[in-house]
């Protein structure tokens, strides 16, 4: 497992990670840098710009899935590629909710080579467990 | 699973479980031998679940694993009592195969060939985001995009009146409704017509390289050694964005409508139901952003094929040889148990394959039967073959689509190191232009299986019949 909490899974037609984090927030954010090295070379996105995102879902897995489709979104519309994510997630009333502060920069051709381009997040073996070390889930691209 | 040979070609999951009916798989002994070892058989008999499904859960020999649904699958819903499933389509709705042939013949192209791979290159968009500045729409040109399909780019010039003749349901299908098309779905398509997209998706000039069935080509207008471009696109981002909003709403709309899966990307939603229409409304509208998508590239292959031989674009004469869905939902008709039923047609990594006589078939085909294109990976062939009355009695009118991958991305790229792949394809006669490298790698021809080998399953178990082969000579991808 990686620092930023991912490790890519083979996967003979898609692209698919392994996310781990402590807390489900460092899952989420862990979610977001997965998204960036799969599309593009993780380490050349530098915070330029920041936003903030907010969602809500009936569930965490549907809420991992919207969160992660919101940034590829904002990548296919705006070029805007992710550095850092800091997602706090909160339960209420059997909803879950997403409050986000995510900082990138918009894609530089010259240093941000694409690796592969993404269509979707699918739902294929998303199962958002809770271990002894925390939260893990399989997460598979649509490429 | 318990898995029953029917006959050399088919073999039956039988009914248990939940299951509303049998799961048959049209496949080799060796090909059913490969799929022990993954999740597709398993997708068949979950899609045996869905409320409404008629005659059998089908899958198609380039069968493999898929979101949901295997690719390869075809189901065939009630319209009136059955459900729709976005998983049934896929991610790219309406993604799709175009073939174009023209009055050339390979010893005249043979020598402008890069030349002519670098115009397709520069001027049909791969790749990464956006299609052409000069193509961009406003509200109203997306409307008309999403309304009319193949005939929107027609009308403003890009393609010729009679292109609609020998395109599936004439480039557009009936029941779009733009308005169900969400804000976001329109951004990501806004600059994205008249672009291929990336990964599979590709571009070709090919030749006729065999004929298996002489009237039939002529029917279709080709003959040996002849010059023919294909595309292998769909409904790009929109699409994208359509079938991920869609399954969002179908997964609450399951649980509502107290329907019980067993893999939550079947969720689905009764075809009659708000959630069912609105679906097949914003799915139809992709589907024709699909067609006008294919239709726009189709008209820049033309004009830069002709601009590289240094002739005006009629000079070429290319012409649509036929446009095919291989992910859609469609209602059309069909006998079962003796009765006509309106069936919505699932076909997920599957072609129609219509027969002679079929009054859906086209007419410049109607005495021979419909085009069937079936692309393979860029180093060996691609396949045209014609359909037949016994896929429109036994699989919906369907047949398969394509190759599948057998490598991984990683093991394709692994098993490139160190191999110069433009130069091994350039000694094999293929010039090639890709916007990433990694394409290339990951695209190279053995992380495919043999397209070769899905046609004969077909070509023997009878769903549609051998007409040509075609072998890429260029090739542009994303």
């Amino acid at each position: 497992m990686t620092p930023q909490g991912f490790t890519f899974v083979d996967h003979t037609a898609d692209v698919a990670v392994r996310l781990r984090g402590a807390t489900l927030d460092d899952l989420f954010a862990a979610a977001a840098g997965a998204l960036t090295a799969v599309i593009t070379v993780p380490e050349a996105v530098v915070p330029r710009r920041s936003f903030t995102v907010a969602l809500e879902a009936s569930d965490l897995e549907l809420l991992l899935v919207d969160w992660v489709g919101e940034l590829l979104y904002r990548f296919e519309t705006e070029q805007l590629l992710v550095a850092t994510a800091q997602a706090r997630l909160a339960e209420q009333g059997g909803r879950w909710r997403v409050n986000a502060e995510i900082s990138g920069e918009t894609r530089d051709p010259a240093r941000h080579p694409i690796k592969v381009l993404v269509k979707a997040v699918t739902f294929h073996g998303l199962r958002i467990e809770r271990g002894p070390d925390g939260y893990e889930t399989l997460l598979v691209f649509d490429i | 699973m318990k898995l029953e040979r029917i006959d050399k070609h088919r073999w039956r999951i039988p009914r248990s479980g939940g299951m509303l009916v049998d799961g048959i798989v049209y496949a080799d002994a060796e090909m059913i031998a490969d799929l022990q070892n993954d999740q597709s058989l398993e997708q068949v008999r979950n899609v045996a679940h869905l409320p409404g499904i008629l005659g059998s859960s089908l899958a198609m020999p380039d069968i493999h694993w898929g979101y949901g649904f295997p690719i390869g699958g075809v189901a065939g819903m009630d319209a009136e009592d059955g459900v729709v499933s976005p998983g049934g389509v896929g991610y790219d709705i309406n993604c799709g195969v175009r073939l174009m042939a023209s009055t050339l013949c390979r010893e005249e192209v043979s020598p402008q060939l890069r030349e002519i791979v670098t115009h397709l290159f520069n001027n049909v968009p791969t790749g990464v985001g956006e299609g052409r500045r000069d193509l961009r729409l406003s509200d109203d040109d997306m409307r008309g995009v999403l309304s009319q399909g193949a005939a929107w780019a027609i009308k403003r010039g890009l393609g010729e009146a009679d292109d609609l003749d020998r395109i599936e349901e004439r480039g557009a299908l009936p029941n779009a409704d733009p308005n169900l098309v969400s804000a976001r779905a329109r951004q990501r398509g806004a600059t994205q017509l008249g672009s291929l997209g990336s990964g599979n998706h590709f571009l070709e000039v090919q030749y006729v390289a065999e004929i298996y069935d002489e009237p039939v080509a002529a029917a279709f207008g080709l003959f040996k050694d002849q010059i023919t471009v294909m595309i292998h696109s769909g409904s790009r981002g929109l699409g994208h964005q359509v079938c991920q909003e869609h399954l969002r709403v179908m997964v609450d709309a399951a649980r509502f409508y107290g329907i019980n899966l067993p893999d939550r990307q079947l969720c689905c939603a009764p075809i009659r139901s708000p959630e069912g229409r609105a679906y097949l409304g914003a799915m139809a509208a992709a589907a024709n952003f699909a067609f006008a998508n294919r239709q726009v590239m189709s008209h820049w292959a033309r004009e830069s094929i002709a601009a590289a031989l240094g002739v005006a674009p009629g000079r070429t004469g290319f012409r649509v040889v036929y446009d095919v869905c291989h992910n859609i939902a469609k209602f059309e008709t069909f006998q079962i148990d003796g009765k006509e039923r309106r069936v919505c047609v699932h076909r997920k990594g599957s072609t129609r394959a219509y027969p002679a006589g079929h009054p859906q078939t086209p007419a410049p085909y109607r005495d021979v039967g419909q085009p069937v294109l079936i692309p393979g990976d860029m180093g060996r062939y691609s396949y045209v073959l014609v359909g037949t009355e016994k896929a429109h009695a036994q699989t919906f009118g369907s047949t398969c689509h394509g190759a599948g991958r057998k490598m991984s991305r990683r093991q394709a790229k692994r098993a490139v190191r160190g191999r110069d792949l433009i130069e091994d394809l350039e000694r094999r006669g293929i010039y090639i232009r890709a916007a990433g490298m990694a394409t290339i790698a990951e695209e190279m021809p053995e992380a495919y299986k043999d397209v070769a080998d899905v046609v004969r399953i077909v070509h023997e178990a009878g769903l549609s019949t051998r007409v040509a082969q075609l072998r890429p000579i260029g090739v542009i991808k994303g």
